[in-house]
């Protein structure tokens, strides 16, 4: 008899990098998302402001709460 | 994490090894590629290896050294028992392809590491970024200095997750990308105008945000004497970074332009 083991939980990743730009002052963000780390396309985004990475952050966890609850 | 980023393996490995054994065969030289995909070579041949030993060796290449196996297991198969997480290094361990020479790992009742004779690229790349980093002002860099912007242009483990691997791969990329900005700058100042174009359209392609990298090419074309060239570059980055950030490139890198130009560019 076999027991079933059950597989690694769903699991995203989104990183953000930022940095500023010698002789410059404004953010750049980029933002890379991935829905499920072990396969998948990466998302990429760039924000220039931190509520437009905040707005970008906050909707990828929202998709992927959703479709995470639903695997 | 202590890693390869530290220094600590980043020195010199063997190449190609030959056989302490006087007058045996040369071993086939093992190489690690570590940078955009995982590939392991012995001599000339590919070797497929299983994922989980990919994960396994490209792990261990990113330690300082031998690692205890309990931390190697808890690392790798993070959602694993310790029981289990044991059971599965054993096998990505056993699964390791083994073609005669030296074995690629180095394991006791204790420790799993990587062979001193395998080859990693990342190490190479790393080495060859802090040549460039730490070369004295003035003083003119090695030819295989000066021929790096491909080995300094691929991200580490394209695709790999793990959290072991992210901030690798974000260190790496800094240093990455420092060493090609200063690698630019080395070939425009001694006219190596085409080497440094090369070098400065791999820096965009790795990041196409980064403005040091956009006003080297535009600082090399007007070097040149390629006026056209300088303002059709600085008008692309100048489009990509309105529809991207909503910015403006920066006043010096205008100020580059409208010294060419007698007028601000547009």
């Amino acid at each position: 008899m076999t027991s079933e083991t059950p597989g690694p939980p769903p699991t995203g990743a989104l990183l953000i990098r930022v940095w500023v730009e010698p002789d410059d002052t404004q953010l750049r963000l980029t933002l890379t998302a991935r829905g499920d780390v072990e396969s998948g396309e990466e998302d990429h985004h760039n924000a220039g402001t931190i509520d437009e990475a905040l707005d970008y952050a906050q909707r990828w966890l929202r998709d992927f709460s959703r479709t995470a609850g639903a695997r | 994490m202590t890693g390869a980023m530290t220094g600590a393996r980043t020195g010199p490995r063997t190449g190609p090894g030959t056989s302490p054994r006087t007058g045996a065969a040369p071993e086939p030289a093992v190489t690690l590629r570590l940078l955009r995909d995982f590939e392991l070579r012995i001599g000339d041949d590919t070797i497929e290896v299983a994922p989980a030993s990919q994960r396994l060796l490209g792990f261990l290449a990113l330690q300082a050294g031998a690692v205890r196996r309990s931390y190697a297991g808890g690392m790798l198969w993070l959602d694993a028992s310790d029981s289990k997480a044991s059971a599965c290094l054993r096998s990505a361990i056993w699964r390791v392809p083994h073609r005669g020479g030296a074995p690629l790992l180095e394991t006791s009742a204790s420790h799993v590491g990587l062979g001193t004779h395998v080859r990693v690229d990342l190490y190479d790349a790393i080495a060859r970024a802090h040549e460039i980093l730490d070369a004295l002002p003035g003083v003119l860099l090695t030819p295989g200095a000066m021929a790096s912007a491909e080995l300094l242009g691929a991200d580490l483990l394209v695709g790999w997750y793990d959290d072991w691997v992210v901030m690798e791969r974000e260190r790496f990329r800094q240093i990455r990308l420092h060493a090609l900005d200063r690698l630019g700058e080395h070939l425009l100042e001694h006219g190596s105008y085409p080497a440094a174009l090369e070098v400065g359209l791999t820096a965009v392609d790795a990041e196409p945000l980064h403005e040091t990298s956009h006003r080297l090419i535009v600082r090399t074309h007007l070097a040149e004497g390629n006026l056209g060239e300088a303002l059709r570059q600085y008008r692309s980055y100048a489009r990509y970074l309105d529809a991207e950030l909503g910015a403006r490139p920066s006043a010096a890198m205008r100020a580059l332009l409208a010294d060419a130009l007698g007028h601000s560019p547009v």
